[in-house]
């Protein structure tokens, strides 16, 4: 999911089809929401003056739309942005209750930070990549800066690894390995 | 750097643990230069097995060590045990009998990394291990570890789990993840409730120590059906124990400190930090200090995120409840002479008293 901060949004009598509230079958109403996120831009977007929510709401909730991998090379973010932060993450748990959360583990890729644990909001996870949450499923949130039109903004993309799936060539080669190290096993002394 | 001074005496029994916040590792002289090393963490300063670290520093030759037992196949268990497994040719090499079979085989190979990419670092380190050895040897629940005599001492090491009940739990547990084909490949998660752990009693002499590794209480494979066994029961009573499952309530019952151990004995206990869960709680801490007064854990430094104030920032819009994995690294050091009363201890690094 890629967040910018860059275009004007039609907030209105706002209600958003966040991914959450699209993936139950319904329309939740955002309520105002104080994090922030973003917000170096030097260009604020044009917001209609009776909204209900706060600028950062607002642009909080802006998600591109999904996309497909042929067309990730193309994204104008990645031409001007540099990456400040890469970080491989390990699902360890997913909780779905009240909004949803996941219990990840983080390890950086930029850097020698060491391995953090902290939890991430399900809404922060694409639409596309909603149905991989599940633990041990690995992510990369990427966190960028970039510069448009003499204006700098932060960038965050987070997006699940899909992997392939087993080949019979590797299911045979785990049937050999397992037969190796069952053949190393040998009977221990029992104590009376 | 840690200092850890000079090795044992001949005469003495020492249990030494190591923990960085996210990790686990015990050395046992077990007298006359003779060790046990059971399961392995990472020593942060070294990027290397943190137990092999130690025998280095104290001057122990790698042919000293008689036997390495991986208790489980938990990544906070055996990080390093593959270079532990080579670097001590000549020790013995043990590991849960849940391992003795196709499925538990299969799940091993599975997520090693053989066949695709590293899925569970775990399941890698305790697969490395074992292809590395030409045999190894899996225990269950009364098997002999190591049995020889020392100084005219008998030395007794034995496994006091896992229970028979565990196999067909942990089995069914591992067979949920066994790949199938076009299916997808992902990481495996720690399996729990953990079943499969091996609990060792160490006797030498007129001395004994019990090392709880990650053992969880159940009625049927955990604890109390291991403390209901008559042969459980009629174990040498410890003076020291290394508490089970980080000193979380599930790896606890009371049993443990009524049948296997002797009144106030040291106990010592790793921490664990991984996501939402962390131990031991502050409710576990007190259990333990009211079971005896003389508790210690190898980690207890910060938690707080490793980054300079921007990062975290940037990092925190997104990813709440920061926390390093690694709350300092750490060791807890018990050693005694053969039939003395009490137990010297010594904290290193980040190590304090619960």
């Amino acid at each position: 999911m890629i967040l910018s901060t860059d275009t004007p949004i039609n907030l209105g009598s706002f209600i958003i089809g966040d991914p959450i509230s699209r993936r139950q079958g319904a329309r939740r109403e955002i309520k105002p929401d104080i994090r922030s996120i973003g917000g170096t831009s030097a260009v604020r977007p044009k917001l209609p003056n009776n909204t209900a929510f706060g600028e950062r709401e607002a642009l909080r909730r802006r998600f591109d739309a999904p996309m497909t991998s042929s067309l990730a090379g193309s994204r104008d973010f990645t031409s001007d942005s540099t990456p400040l932060q890469i970080w491989e993450g390990t699902v360890l748990n997913v909780d779905r209750k009240s909004g949803g959360v996941m219990h990840v583990l983080l390890d950086a890729k930029i850097g020698k930070l060491p391995i953090h644990t902290g939890e991430i909001e399900l809404e922060w996870v694409a639409d596309q990549d909603y149905d991989l949450v599940c633990p041990g499923a690995v992510f990369y949130l990427t966190l960028s800066k970039r510069t448009k039109r003499g204006s700098i903004e932060n960038t965050q993309e987070l997006r699940f690894r899909r992997r392939p799936s087993w080949s019979e060539g590797q299911l045979r080669q785990i049937e050999n390995d397992a037969a190796m190290l069952l053949s190393k096993m040998k009977t221990p002394p029992t104590a009376t | 750097m840690i200092d850890y001074g000079a090795p044992p005496a001949d005469d003495q029994i020492e249990i030494t643990l190591f923990g960085p916040g996210y990790g686990e590792a015990i050395a046992v002289h077990l007298g006359c230069g003779a060790w046990l090393l059971v399961d392995s963490c990472i020593d942060p300063e070294f990027r290397a097995p943190a137990s092999g670290i130690y025998l280095d520093q104290i001057g122990v030759d790698a042919s000293q060590v008689r036997a390495i037992v991986a208790s489980h196949w938990h990544d906070d268990h055996v990080r390093g045990i593959s270079q532990l497994a080579t670097k001590h040719p000549n020790a013995e090499f043990f590991l849960s009998a849940v391992f003795n079979s196709k499925e538990a085989g299969a799940f091993l190979a599975a997520f090693s990394g053989n066949s695709s990419a590293g899925l569970a670092r775990g399941a890698k380190e305790l697969f490395s291990a074992i292809q590395s050895r030409e045999a190894v040897t899996p225990v269950l629940h009364k098997s002999i570890v190591l049995e020889a005599t020392l100084s005219n001492r008998p030395v007794m090491v034995t496994a006091l789990s896992p229970m028979p009940a565990a196999f067909a739990q942990s089995l069914a547990h591992m067979s949920q993840y066994l790949p199938r084909k076009a299916k997808p490949i992902n990481h495996i998660p720690e399996l729990r409730p953990n079943r499969e752990s091996v609990v060792l009693h160490v006797n030498v002499g007129e001395d004994a120590i019990l090392l709880g590794a990650d053992l969880e209480e159940d009625q049927t494979s955990g604890w109390s059906a291991m403390i209901a066994d008559n042969w459980s029961r009629g174990r040498r009573p410890a003076t020291a124990y290394k508490v089970a499952h980080h000193g979380s309530s599930t790896g606890d019952c009371r049993q443990i400190w009524e049948n296997l151990l002797t009144p106030d004995p040291v106990a010592c206990l790793t921490p664990f930090s991984l996501g939402d869960l962390r131990l031991p709680t502050e409710a576990d801490k007190h259990r333990v200090r009211t079971m005896t007064p003389h508790a210690y854990t190898t980690s207890g430094a910060s938690r707080r995120p490793a980054m300079d104030s921007g990062q975290l920032k940037r990092l925190g819009d997104i990813c709440k409840k920061l926390a390093r994995v690694d709350a300092g690294f750490g060791a807890v050091r018990a050693r005694k002479h053969f039939g003395s009363p009490s137990w010297s201890t010594e904290l290193f690094g980040a190590a304090r008293i619960l």
